[in-house]
């Protein structure tokens, strides 16, 4: 065996994780090879030293504080009925009357194929959805796109029924790829979710489907609008981070054509494998995916928000919180 | 490999019992879970981040979460690895996050003056601590923690939770959803990589 074949086991052999083929290999090899038995006492050394670096201690009260911590949140969920009225006064009201706000988290867990949560008790009727409709301001511009024709339009735009576009004005403030930055800023709070779903951390099962999970706090009217223009949620969440860290903002905006989100899934082979509203008001969006096409997807949802292009995820892991607002201007 | 010692088992049982009191109304159930907890998950998340600010506020988030996820607990994972895997998820997010690397950079640009942003030391009764030994020990620590940081996402848990927390690979394959071959091989190369970054610091040491 090659010293380099042997190298590469070195770490699960400190480790007693080589099976006994390997194991007897890695013996014989280095009672004959100087090189790699000194490897191995490097590696060895290197290990300990990383096993014994000085302990750090959280802070006496750091109970206390998660505490605290706990307290604040659950005094900030139970604001989010009033969601508007915290925001900073830089926001012109009526922007604020239109402004959604949207927290997403998505996160990856492994399913069998058809183990799809039952969650159809959660999906909205169609009341609540047009209660929904009803509650976006007529021109908020939340339901109705440029560019998506009226048989697109009566497509489901999560939990919203698109033909409530037909009584909308026609031209989307949200697709203009070269209106002016609305004269407020938003700014962000920071993100508070994760709470609302966590996956359970039972290994996953063979064959497994991806999943993902995206969350709407109460209060948010987003989802009506997932066909945001590119160009606009580009404008958005840059304004965001420019407004966070000046000089730090994302590339030049683009133009670009609306990108829907149950586009953007089908195109991946997925599908919007329920909806449902949470006891808390929360709405809850579930997409499956198949597993080798959750990069591909991930990367469009990269170009229309300022998540970063995708690193490989692992399964179960919560990937991504992040939060926006949108107003109508 | 994977076979859990009875004291394991024993605190694993402990561990159940405590999610079950929570689960059953008892607040200071939850507070002997943090206790239980916390100096681990600190430390994970220290050494995940780099960072005594970060990791304080990060292994807050950790038990706020706990707290929110407990009752959807299903008893199938232990208790801890159920808490590591919140802890991973929880760092690797802000690992991510716009506004953890603008910190970093902050940092690297403006270090904190002396027992500012570090961790405070640990007071041990050790008469071996000589201010030469103690100032060579930090140091060593500072590099090895700096090679660490350099880590992709997925090598650092690797390193974090076999080398710091001494998990199995089983029980880090449970933790990420990665098979143990896969945590085999992923630890081999960060260890590979953090062996060539503390070549001349550490190889004395074997």
């Amino acid at each position: 065996m090659k010293c380099e074949e042997i190298t590469n086991l070195l770490s699960g052999y400190i480790d007693g994780e080589l099976d006994k083929g390997e194991l007897k290999r890695v013996e014989e090899h280095l009672r004959g090879c100087p090189a790699c038995a000194e490897e191995l006492r490097v590696l060895r050394g290197c290990v300990e030293g990383i096993g014994s670096l000085e302990e750090v201690e959280p802070p006496a009260d750091f109970l206390n504080r998660v505490h605290a911590r706990l307290e604040k949140k659950s005094g900030l969920r139970s604001a989010l009925g009033k969601i508007f009225t915290p925001l900073p006064l830089r926001i012109p009201l009526e922007a604020l009357a239109a402004a959604a706000a949207v927290i997403l988290v998505i996160y990856l867990v492994k399913t069998p194929p058809d183990g799809i949560r039952d969650e159809s008790a959660g999906v909205p009727s169609a009341g609540l959805m047009q209660e929904a409709l009803d509650s976006a301001p007529p021109d908020s511009g939340l339901w109705s796109v440029r560019g998506i024709s009226a048989e697109e339009s009566k497509q489901e735009v999560l939990y919203a029924r698109a033909e409530k576009a037909e009584t909308v004005p026609g031209e989307a403030a949200w697709s203009a790829p070269a209106a002016p930055p609305p004269p407020a800023v938003l700014e962000l709070e920071e993100p508070t979710l994760g709470q609302a779903v966590m996956a359970d951390a039972g290994p996953p099962p063979a064959e497994p489907a991806v999943e993902l999970v995206l969350l709407v706090e109460p209060g948010a009217d987003f989802l009506g609008e997932a066909a945001l223009s590119r160009s606009r949620m580009k404008a958005v969440t840059a304004r965001q981070l420019e407004a966070a860290s000046p000089g730090d903002a994302d590339e030049p905006l683009r133009a670009g054509p609306p990108v829907r989100l149950e586009d953007l899934v089908a195109r991946e082979g997925g599908e919007i494998v329920s909806r449902e509203t949470l006891a808390d008001g929360t709405r809850r969006l579930v997409i499956k995916l198949p597993p080798d096409r959750y990069p591909p997807f991930r990367e469009s949802l990269s170009r229309i928000s300022d998540l970063p292009p995708a690193a490989p995820p692992l399964p179960g892991e919560e990937l991504e919180t992040f939060r926006f607002r949108l107003t109508s201007e | 490999m994977g076979k859990k010692s009875p004291a394991a088992d024993r605190e694993a049982g402990e561990d159940f019992g405590l999610v079950r009191e929570f689960l059953a109304g008892s607040e200071a159930a939850f507070d002997r879970l943090v206790l239980r907890y916390q100096n681990r998950v600190f430390r994970t998340c220290y050494r995940m981040l780099g960072d005594y600010h970060e990791a304080d506020d990060c292994a807050q988030e950790v038990f706020v979460r706990v707290w929110r996820s407990l009752k959807k607990f299903r008893f199938e994972s232990s208790f801890s690895t159920w808490v590591f895997r919140i802890s991973v998820n929880t760092c690797r997010n802000r690992l991510r996050s716009a506004g953890y690397r603008r910190r970093r950079r902050t940092l690297r640009l403006d270090p904190p003056g002396e027992g500012e942003d570090g961790p405070p030391s640990v007071e041990i009764g050790d008469d071996s601590r000589t201010p030469e030994k103690e100032l060579a020990r930090k140091e060593t620590g500072e590099m090895i923690q700096a090679a660490i940081d350099s880590l992709p996402g997925d090598q650092k848990t690797m390193v974090v939770l076999r080398d710091i927390e001494g998990f199995t690979y089983e029980e880090i394959s449970d933790i990420t959803g990665l098979n143990p071959g896969t945590v085999r091989s992923k630890l081999a190369r960060a260890r590979g990589r953090l062996r060539e970054k503390l070549s001349g610091v550490l190889d004395e040491g074997g």
